[in-house]
């Protein structure tokens, strides 16, 4: 990168299950304005503006239209990548990179609570060949997690240790949904969904925005709060059709990831990040995701949360928010990820806090079983 | 009452199945008050509270929170192409199935595609495929909404066809699920009535079960 670009401000809704006094516009202003105030900047000072919004959770097209009084973006450039929030601060990040402007505003939003989750995410597969069968995000997630399970002999007790170490950890995170205390039977004994994706192996469905402001350098420099870095970005996409790829793998997240630590000069994941927020939609996608991130190699996630090293006070924390698994806002999920890891490296993290992190990783997903992957590298 | 638009009759049968976590029943919670841990992160952060809060609580103790039920249901024809025409009407007329292989990598795509995505060139011949295949991946599912086919509980696989490249996404049916493992062979089952949809073939069955 040419010029260092930072995070200067965050804000965060609670996630909750039916924000039912609240309007998308009422959501996106109040993530807003949160991170306004955390950035000491006034809505005049920010030059242009990327919504993270999907037209068909929202019910409407041109979704980012539809909430830009909510955002300030009256006589500015707002553009909508319909996606994962990883993908819509990319965006914003290049319109600033580009020389165009000092300052994005990054804000996602939906509410799940308004549609049929799976008739929506049905929806994302093709129409001629797939959509008729009525597979959804969760019976195509139990392919990848099938064939995952069995070629790496990865157990469902593995995988629901995820579930209870990022429940446990919600209780420290207040915008959080889900706090529970599990046990690995209890997770064992949820009610089956798509096998061997039990009730609670899968992410909730949830409300809420977020917002993340970006400037170039000699703006950061004066904002309030120490600036955190963008030290390496990367992101790839996998083919579409489900039958094209090797699902057990994550071909393209192991490529996002190379080029995001290229940039940031990570050698050694494990040793060099501090925490990593990552996108468990699902409890076998966190041990998956953990191997194509490097954090272990391939096959090993199962151990490596047996190890108890992503646990809070493990060597490499693991979603000390709570994860998806305890709020999953889609489309703003991947932003949260960045925001928690701004305020773990700011030292605001509260309860959640890893102490002394000086290096994040946040991760985001789009589609189906990873179809692909957007990876923050961030620093103070 | 919160009002709500005149649907048709269909709407009945609109399942709002699988939620999963459903809202509570009764009149909605009013917004949780800032807790400690709340205001802390506030004040360390300098942030102004949630708007609402700032709120004078009286007239929000009074605010029915009001929902509007709709539906979309907007009517589309797709075009589905020169390539997959022919992929449904070899299926439709002669229960034959398809793919199309790219002579730079050899990928015989199933379904078949005009163009490789990795090669970025016209794929070249047409390769018949199957009709049985081996069982790549599997779910058994146990939930139940409108769009699936069959009713929960029921599968799906992820089929190698034989002599093609990549997984055909399909049902599989008249089989003991508790039995399906990947790796198994399987063989399509054919409608009768047959449209030219992916529905030609009802499911995929495994070979030699009965």
């Amino acid at each position: 990168m040419t010029e260092r670009v930072a995070i200067v401000g965050v804000g965060q809704t609670r996630q909750e299950r039916n924000k039912v006094y609240d309007t998308f516009a009422d959501m996106v202003y109040e993530a807003t304005t949160l991170a306004l105030a955390d950035a000491g900047l006034s809505i005049d000072q920010i030059e242009n503006v990327v919504s993270a919004s999907n037209d068909f959770w929202d019910g409407r097209t041109i979704s980012s239209m539809a909430i830009n009084d909510a955002c300030g973006s009256y006589d500015k450039n707002i553009s909508c990548v319909e996606g994962d929030g990883t993908f819509a601060a990319f965006y914003g990040m290049t319109r600033i990179l580009s020389g165009a402007y000092d300052t994005t505003l990054v804000v996602a939003h939906s509410k799940g609570s308004e549609s049929v989750s799976s008739h929506i995410t049905n929806a994302m597969f093709d129409p001629l060949y797939v959509r008729a069968l009525g597979l959804d995000a969760i019976s195509s997630a139990a392919f990848q997690a099938r064939r995952y399970m069995d070629r790496y002999g990865v157990s469902e007790e593995q995988c629901a240790l995820v579930s209870v170490k990022n429940h446990g950890n919600a209780f420290r995170n207040p915008y959080a949904q889900l706090p529970l205390r599990l046990t690995v039977q209890d997770v064992l004994q949820s009610r089956m969904l798509a096998d061997p994706i039990k009730l609670l192996d899968a992410s909730p469905i949830s409300d809420g925005a977020c917002a993340i402001i970006l400037a170039r350098e000699s703006a950061a420099r004066k904002t309030p709060k120490p600036p955190v870095w963008v030290r390496g970005v990367g992101y790839c996409a996998d083919a579409y059709h489900l039958g094209d790829r090797d699902l057990a793998e994550c071909a393209a997240l192991v490529q996002a990831a190379r080029k995001a630590y290229d940039m940031a000069g990570v050698r050694n994941p494990r040793k060099q990040l501090d925490v990593v927020e990552l996108y468990d939609a699902f409890t076998y996608q966190e041990l998956l995701w953990t191997e194509g991130l490097g954090l272990c190699g391939p096959g090993e996630g199962g151990r490596l949360i047996e190890s108890g090293a992503t646990q809070l006070e493990g060597d490499i924390p693991v979603n000390p928010s709570g994860g998806l698994l305890s709020a999953h806002t889609v489309i703003a999920a991947g932003l949260v990820r960045i925001a928690e890891c701004v305020l773990q490296l700011r030292g605001e993290a509260g309860e959640r806090q890893v102490k002394g992190a000086r290096t994040a990783l946040a991760h985001g997903v789009n589609g189906p079983c990873g179809q692909s992957h957007c990876v923050w590298v961030l620093g103070v | 009452m919160p009002p709500l638009v005149n649907l048709p009759k269909e709407a009945a049968h609109f399942n709002l199945a699988l939620q999963l976590h459903k809202p509570e029943h009764g009149p909605p919670q009013r917004p949780p008050k800032i807790d400690n841990a709340q205001a802390r992160i506030y004040s360390e952060a300098h942030l102004t509270p949630n708007r609402r809060d700032t709120m004078s609580a009286d007239w929000l103790s009074n605010v029915e929170p009001m929902v509007y039920k709709s539906r979309i249901k907007v009517p589309y024809t797709w075009s589905v192409g020169e390539t997959g025409s022919r992929f449904f009407v070899e299926l439709r007329d002669n229960k034959r199935l398809f793919g199309k292989r790219c002579a730079g990598c050899n990928t015989v795509y199933v379904p078949p595609r005009k163009m490789c995505g990795r090669c970025f060139r016209d794929t070249d011949d047409w390769v018949e495929v199957g009709p049985e295949g081996t069982l790549q991946t599997f779910t058994v599912v146990r939930y139940s909404h409108e769009l699936q086919p069959m009713a929960a509980p029921f599968a799906y696989g992820i089929i190698l066809l034989d002599r093609a490249s990549t997984g055909l996404v399909h049902l599989i049916g008249d089989t003991d699920l508790a039995a399906l493992r990947a790796g198994i062979r399987l063989a399509p089952v054919f409608r009768e009535e047959r449209s030219g949809t992916i529905l030609d073939i009802a499911y995929f069955r495994p070979v030699g079960s009965r």
